[in-house]
């Protein structure tokens, strides 16, 4: 139990920031609202509950500041439009705007012309693979899910193989004129592919698979990643007690801790680290606009409670890449990064998936009526 | 002018739970718990609900010393006639929540 204290501690700050977000994002005239939230929040004896609740009372200040900034067209798209759309869609939709957006900072502050062409055509060729990805299979099928599993994780082990980008740390794969860090591509996927779903038996194959990755990325120094690893793995161990995520978020800690005494923050290169910084060096606005483009990342997980590893996978990395841990993913310069996101995507429940378990684990009540609320009276309410 | 647009499930499912409240005040973490939702759909709602006079909330002191007041709320007599002009939309509503394994009304648990 003593080995829990620094994870309760860890929840209860990120409550505390995400109830602190919730205040700052609610207006004056709704702070009696923001302490109702956080009151309830307090009374909460379960840290897992009390996050989930915080996530919640945030998505929904988030969706009240979005009212409230008067975009109130905007909004009935989004609500109408954007939250019935999948998750997959829907993170399209955001990595399509936020490589654009990278892109037009790119134009706008000279960066090197073929850095802009680079992301772009990265993001076709993303599109095109996820495209040809068997995603109805990939939802229906935990035998070949599981069996990807190991797969990537393999992959990820044999790309310790290849040179290191200095010292001992990180990968790179040449392929002719392309060269993509295979962690970028590999992990996100691996970690979506391994989400413990409702109804179905995990398999040897997913935990063969993380525990290949944790070892490909302690060999591979790869810090970051083990540290969004075990996040992920943590947050999933504490919502599945009993399944072997929790002994892996520890031995990703682990790794990561070992790691820590070689890793070394990369060297800034413009236009791929602190894109955010660097905007807003510019302009406080156009650090704004960077900063709403880099929140696009999360839109999958905002509007979808399946997709919530998801955000905190490109969440996670964001904050680093924030730091100037890891390079922006999909603002800067960095094919692997697009391919990485845009894959993923293929491991999260879309409409293949909504006739079976993902919906019931997506919505806690029950299966959304196929015309809104049709045998429902009309009423003043919404 | 009355906007007319259909309540939704989850709605219907907070309006159920706090008319079998009997006139008793609900705290949020039970309501969204009672009703099956999440925090980030039971806010939005509560505050509309309010906003329209359909519901009415309270600061009530918290029995653990040190923890800040918290919020409770039951429905007014504009609630209870929404309520009883609902009917049949309701009763689907709660036998929705019952297939879905959610205890209806009454049955609430205290935090």
């Amino acid at each position: 139990m003593k080995g829990l204290a620094p994870i309760r501690r860890l929840s209860a700050v990120l409550i505390r920031v995400l109830m602190q977000g919730v205040v700052w994002l609610l207006p004056a005239a709704q702070s009696g609202w923001a302490k109702a939230m956080r009151a309830e929040v307090a009374e909460m004896a379960d840290e897992g509950e009390a996050l989930s609740f915080a996530f919640g009372c945030l998505k929904a200040a988030l969706q009240l500041a979005c009212e409230r900034a008067g975009q109130r067209g905007l909004q009935r798209v989004q609500r109408v439009r954007v939250m019935g759309l999948q998750a997959p869609y829907l993170g399209l939709l955001g990595a399509s705007a936020a490589v654009l957006l990278g892109c037009g900072f790119m134009v706008w502050a000279d960066a090197p012309r073929p850095m802009a062409w680079m992301n772009g055509l990265s993001l076709a060729f993303a599109l095109a693979s996820l495209a040809l990805l068997p995603r109805r299979s990939l939802q229906r099928g935990p035998r070949l899910r599981s069996i990807l599993c190991a797969a990537l994780g393999a992959l990820l082990l044999a790309s310790t193989a290849l040179a290191p980008m200095s010292g001992v740390i990180g990968r790179w794969l040449h392929l002719g004129p392309v060269h993509v860090q295979p962690v970028w591509i590999l992990l996100p996927c691996l970690l979506l592919l391994s989400r413990p779903r409702r109804g179905v038996e995990r398999s040897r194959g997913d935990s063969l698979g993380l525990l290949m990755a944790v070892a490909a990325l302690v060999l591979q120094a790869e810090l970051i990643w083990l540290m969004v690893m075990s996040l992920v793995l943590w947050q999933r161990g504490w919502q599945h007690r009993g399944e072997p995520d929790a002994p892996l978020a520890v031995l990703a800690m682990l790794g990561a801790a070992a790691v820590a005494q070689i890793w070394q923050v990369p060297a800034h290169t413009p236009f791929v680290d602190q894109v955010l910084q660097s905007g807003f060096e510019r302009h406080a606005g156009l650090g704004l606009l960077l900063g709403l483009g880099s929140l696009l990342l999360l839109l999958p997980a905002l509007f979808h409670r399946n997709a919530r590893e998801h955000g905190l996978i490109w969440g996670g990395l964001s904050l680093a890449a924030w730091m100037g841990w890891v390079s922006t993913p999909l603002l800067g310069l960095g094919g692997s990064a697009i391919l990485g996101y845009v894959l993923s995507l293929a491991a999260l429940p879309g409409p293949a998936a909504v006739a079976g378990s993902a919906l019931s684990d997506e919505l806690d009540l029950e299966p959304k009526p196929t015309g809104r609320g049709s045998h429902l009276p009309k009423t003043g309410l919404t | 002018m009355t906007r007319t647009r259909a309540l939704s499930a989850q709605a219907l499912a907070v309006l159920d739970i706090l008319a079998n409240a009997a006139g008793e005040w609900r705290h949020g973490y039970d309501i969204a718990a009672l009703a099956g939702i999440k925090s980030g759909t039971l806010y939005p709602l509560l505050m509309r609900l309010e906003a329209q006079g359909q519901l009415e909330a309270a600061w009530q002191e918290s029995p653990t010393s040190g923890r800040p007041p918290r919020h409770v709320y039951r429905l007014t007599e504009a609630g209870h006639a929404l309520v009883a002009s609902l009917g049949d939309a309701l009763a689907q509503a709660r036998a929705l929540r019952a297939g879905a394994g959610l205890t209806p009304g009454l049955a609430g648990r205290s935090s």
